[in-house]
């Protein structure tokens, strides 16, 4: 008869093999799409921290003269200003709001999936699509200042003034709002209603079990909402690109536009660097919303 | 163990079906839009390389008399190439034709039926001869007697003795177009084997006309665009409707018995299809265009390119197609008979050398964001004397209409990455940008030893040396002129002296133009009063446009093109450097303004110059601040790998082969050139005639000598080449616009393009 102890080893040597052996599986499995990403996703951007310290056309070695030469550069700052601007902006007011409508629409009996279906519909619009749309709108021939006109009111200059980093905003929470909405639903869902039956039992109101029920276990949803929001608030550069064009109005003149720019004029090694320092600090960030995550769920 | 051997089958499908889209698809032509680094010849792997094609020869035309041109080329009754010429003696019209016996050898003769009085008068155009498809012989000309113009068809008879007029009551109808009638305008015929006769009448658009060989008319066929006729058998092809490729028309069936595919281009210069069609006697059907000669069998639906044209003549934009011959002597040979913009005809032969190799060995990449005549012509030239190199010419935007910057993307991709073109036309590309990151290279050890030969005019390359270095060299150049009184062009080197002389003596400065075209070409020439090095200065450029204004009110300017005489309207304003100065002129001979910008791009325009100078009392014109517009700028890539050949492409480029011919995008860079324009200018007598806005007729000859010596002084003095910033100049255009519409003030407008220019800067 083995003894126990012996049986524990064989189990455990099963157990690492079968790890190992289920590891190995999983990575060939994996191998095509990591090859895939390591090709036309890591090694250029390894390539690209490697061109941040060499010249434009990558012939001398410049150290971190490039990084100090951005630094300086008034139209990275103005960017990187207008960039934390719009996501400091936008990120909460779209978290926010899409709660609101998320809390509304859980509660919802009627009408339900038209609902979501109405709020997920803009995203999928295709982004000319909208260009054409928002041209219609806000042009200075467009319908918005025609209607103004009508009523004696001077003409808004809605792309070509301040104004255009809120149309920026509201194109951004407009096209996400369903997305955010549907993910925060996903969270409710996974709340156990027993917890709310006994929080009625003790006499809590509404905004008790908001507050010590639905908020904390809200909180690790937020983390995955926050990235993906972050990451998607990215993407409004298609927009602000089509309808304003290379040099917009300074309120929207964000880091896509000039590193956009920097490339047509083949400043390679600015674009690198910029590259480079947003993705350290996106990188931190991130690292951040982490640690903050994994504290809350301790 | 089942779940493991289906999971691996199931990767294996997987895999297998990924890499089938990995197959090379050989039958793809390949397309002038691709990468500009791209290496377009696979190298042959195997150590032997595939030999034979097919090389250009020019044939030593007879030698001719003075007044004597050669018009047309046909294939005789003996198979043998015979060209027929027109002399003009003591008023007198004489034709000729020359039947080549041997290479270089031609036996004259006159043929006596195009003699006999019928044609040979000073009131009749020949427009065509042909061997019909019955065997007889042809000629289509138009009468110019009693003040109408008349096709007339004749035949010859009597083993070309005589000549018979073909009765064909459709031309003797006159047809109503608009108020008048016309008899009908035939451009082109063809005749049938059956005796048939196809004709394309100028007044019926989109259809030839079939008639029986005693004149009755038989049926319409619908075609595309204008076209050159073929037959074959009962077949009659012709361009289809769409004008994606040809259809055979059955004259008995009356039917379309087929149709094949096929990409139908169109020259820039002749603004005409630039396609000839011939057949071999067994069926075979052969195209000659600007790609080549194509080869399609009887019954057959493939393509086969037997001569690329991009490697000869073909593709040369100075030249239009006007005929191939097949003859099958020892293998196929070909004859295309070609004509230049001044009808030259020049005759080419292409026979397969089996001692070259089938794809040139060597390449070299010429990348442009749009066409250029002159390049495109420098590539087919370079080519024809250089076998054994392949120029890959590559024009960026294409027929594409699009975003520059995506474009320009795409050619800093290659830039960086080592590759890219060996040449670059630096038209539309960010010049400063490689000149400064060190993409070009050097050419003074091109242009200097020209500059000491007296080859290159030296005002226009000193212009664009930096630290005693030259990156690019224009290609040609135009020149703004400006016509109007001493005094006004005096006043015309500055916005606001222009503004002073309004408010003086209240005339209107110029014409009417889109508030777009106006800017775009004050911008062009007064750039230099508001932006410095340093960047762009408020108060200067607010005073700038305020002029601007105040000439705009004066010239009536508008915000659409509302006369149909600008080239374009302006509902997407955007500044290109080739749309400038192209403002109405006529109404200056009526006097409605006091000066008139013209661009010249060619030497012969200035005929046009002094004729209207001439035409108006105290007129006089001159250049507007020594300034003149680069064309066509070329640069040579630091990083290319064929730094040689593509050095020797560039010294083509400038030289007088390219700079002689007239592509009609520029004036040449060479003296010589210039002065062999001169001398031809002073050759080519005649009168000009124009109408003026008003309606008034005006006539005027051609400029004398010391004329044209005085414009050619005024090209030595320019020293400025308008150095564009597109960048700029297109925010200043696009936010300029709403104050000149009345939508917001000059303050507005300022502080708009200021912030964009500014952050342009600052980048």
């Amino acid at each position: 008869m083995l003894s126990k102890l012996k049986i524990k080893n064989i189990h455990l040597r099963y157990f690492r093999y079968k790890k190992n052996s289920e590891f190995k599986k999983a990575l060939f499995f994996l191998a095509p799409s990591l090859l895939g990403i390591s090709i036309f996703v890591l090694i250029p951007f390894v390539d690209v921290i490697r061109r941040s310290f060499f010249d434009a056309m990558n012939k001398k070695y410049v150290g971190l003269s490039n990084y100090y030469s951005i630094l300086g550069n008034e139209a990275f700052i103005k960017a990187v200003k207008n960039t934390v601007r719009f996501l400091g902006t936008c990120i909460p007011l779209l978290l926010v709001l899409t709660l609101l409508l998320s809390l509304l629409l859980y509660k919802q009996k009627k009408h339900k999936e038209f609902l979501k279906i109405s709020f997920l519909l803009p995203m999928s619009i295709p982004v000319a699509s909208v260009v054409v749309l928002w041209k219609l709108l806000f042009h200075e021939n467009g319908l918005i200042n025609v209607l103004l006109h009508h009523f004696h009111i001077s003409n808004i200059n809605f792309i070509n003034s301040g104004k255009a980093f809120y149309i920026l905003v509201f194109t951004y929470i407009w096209k996400n709002a369903g997305y955010d909405m549907i993910l925060w639903l996903t969270g409710l869902y996974g709340i156990d209603e027993s917890y709310y039956e006994a929080a009625s039992v003790d006499g809590a109101g509404r905004v008790a079990k908001f507050y010590y029920i639905t908020l904390p276990n809200l909180l690790p949803t937020i983390f995955m909402i926050g990235v993906l929001s972050f990451i998607n608030s990215f993407k409004v550069f298609r927009e602000a690109y089509l309808i304003a064009g290379d040099y917009p109005n300074n309120s929207i003149y964000m880091l896509q536009h000039i590193l956009n720019n920097w490339f047509v004029s083949l400043d390679i090694q600015k674009m690198s660097a910029a590259a480079v320092l947003t993705m350290l600090v996106f990188l931190i960030l991130i690292l951040l919303f982490k640690l903050l995550d994994k504290t809350q769920e301790e | 163990m089942r779940r493991k051997i289906v999971a691996i089958l199931l990767v294996l499908v997987l895999v297998c079906a990924s890499l089938i889209g990995c197959n090379k698809d050989s039958k793809e032509t390949k397309s002038t839009t691709a990468k500009s680094g791209e290496d377009a010849t696979k190298k042959d792997k195997d150590k032997n390389i595939k030999m034979g094609r097919y090389v250009e020869e020019k044939v030593q035309l007879p030698e001719l008399s003075t007044n004597e041109n050669v018009f047309k080329m046909i294939q005789n009754k003996n198979k043998q190439i015979e060209v027929y010429t027109r002399e003009e003696k003591n008023s007198s019209i004489h034709f000729y034709s020359y039947v080549q016996k041997e290479p270089g050898k031609w036996e004259k003769s006159t043929p006596t039926w195009l003699n006999d009085g019928k044609v040979n008068n000073n009131s009749v155009s020949i427009e065509s001869i042909l061997l019909g498809k019955d065997g007889n012989y042809y000629a289509l000309y138009l009468s110019y007697a009693g003040n109408t113009q008349k096709a007339i068809v004749i035949k010859a008879t009597d083993e070309t003795k005589e000549s018979t007029m073909i009765n064909i009551p459709y031309l003797n109808q006159k047809i109503k177009v608009g108020q008048q009638s016309f008899y009908p305008y035939i451009r082109k015929m063809e005749v049938m084997k059956n005796g048939n006769f196809i004709l394309d009448d100028g007044f019926k658009e989109n259809k030839l006309l079939v008639f029986s060989k005693d004149g009755k008319k038989l049926e319409d066929i619908s075609i595309g665009g204008e076209q050159h006729l073929a037959s074959f058998d009962n077949d009659v092809i012709s361009i289809k409707e769409d004008n994606s490729g040809f259809s055979f028309f059955n004259t008995d069936t009356k039917k379309v018995d087929k149709t094949i595919d096929y990409k139908v281009t169109t020259s820039d210069m002749f603004e005409s299809m630039n396609l000839v069609y011939a057949f071999k006697e067994d069926g075979t059907l052969f195209i000659c265009d600007n790609k080549g000669i194509e080869r399609l069998q009887k019954d057959g639906t493939l393509w086969e390119t037997v001569v690329d044209g991009q490697l000869n003549s073909m593709s040369m934009p100075s030249l239009g197609i006007d005929n191939l011959i097949v003859s099958d002597n020892s293998g196929e040979e070909f004859y295309v008979s070609y004509y230049s913009d001044n009808n030259d005809i020049q005759l080419m032969h292409y026979t397969f050398d089996k001692n070259i190799s089938s794809v040139p060995q060597k390449e070299i990449n010429v990348y442009s964001l749009k066409e250029n005549k002159t390049i495109r012509q420098s590539v087919a030239l370079y080519q024809a004397k250089n076998l054994d190199v392949r120029v890959n010419y590559v024009v960026g935007m294409g027929e594409e209409e699009g975003n520059s910057s995506d474009y320009i993307r795409a050619l800093n991709t290659e830039l960086l990455a080592g590759n890219g073109a060996d040449v670059l036309v630096l038209d539309g590309l960010p010049m400063d940008s490689y000149i400064e990151k060190g993409v070009l290279s050097d050419l003074s050890d091109i242009i200097k030893p020209m500059e000491e030969k007296n080859g290159i005019l030296t005002n226009i390359s000193k212009a664009f040396y930096k630290d005693n270095k030259i990156y690019c060299m224009p290609t040609r150049f135009t020149v703004p002129i400006l016509l109007g009184s001493k005094e006004v062009i005096n006043v015309s080197d500055s916005t606001e002296h222009i503004v002073k002389y309004i408010n003086d003596t209240q005339k209107i400065y110029g014409p009417t133009m889109t508030y777009a075209q106006l800017i775009c070409d004050n911008l062009a020439l007064y750039s230099d009063e508001f932006m410095s090095d340093k960047g762009v200065d408020k108060t200067l450029l607010t005073k700038f446009l305020t002029n601007l204004k105040v000439i705009a009110d004066n010239t009536k300017a508008t915000e659409f093109d509302e006369s149909g005489n600008s080239r374009k309207a302006s509902k997407e304003p955007y500044f290109d450097i080739n749309n400038l100065f192209m403002c109405d002129k006529y109404g200056f001979l009526d006097k409605d303004y006091e000066t008139a910008l013209l661009r010249h791009d060619s030497l012969t325009m200035f005929n046009f110059t002094m004729g209207m100078s001439k035409n108006r009392k105290g007129i006089t014109y001159d250049t507007i601040n020594n300034q003149f517009v680069p064309i066509g700028e070329i640069g040579l890539n630091a990083a290319s790998k064929n730094k040689e050949i593509a050095k020797d492409f560039i010294k083509i480029i400038l030289s007088s082969d390219v700079q002689d011919t007239n592509t009609f995008d520029g004036l040449p860079v060479i003296q010589s050139s210039l002065d062999k324009e001169k001398e031809s200018m002073l050759k080519a007598k005649g009168t000009i005639g124009i109408s003026s806005r008003g309606g008034k007729e005006f006539s005027f000859g051609t400029a004398s000598e010391s004329e044209i010596n005085g414009f050619m002084q005024k090209i030595k003095e320019l020293s400025k080449p308008m150095q564009v910033n597109q960048i700029i100049n297109n925010m200043i255009l696009e936010n300029a616009l709403p104050y000149f519409t009345g939508k917001n003030n000059v303050n507005q407008a300022v502080d708009i393009i200021i912030q964009k220019v500014n952050t342009y800067l600052e980048e």
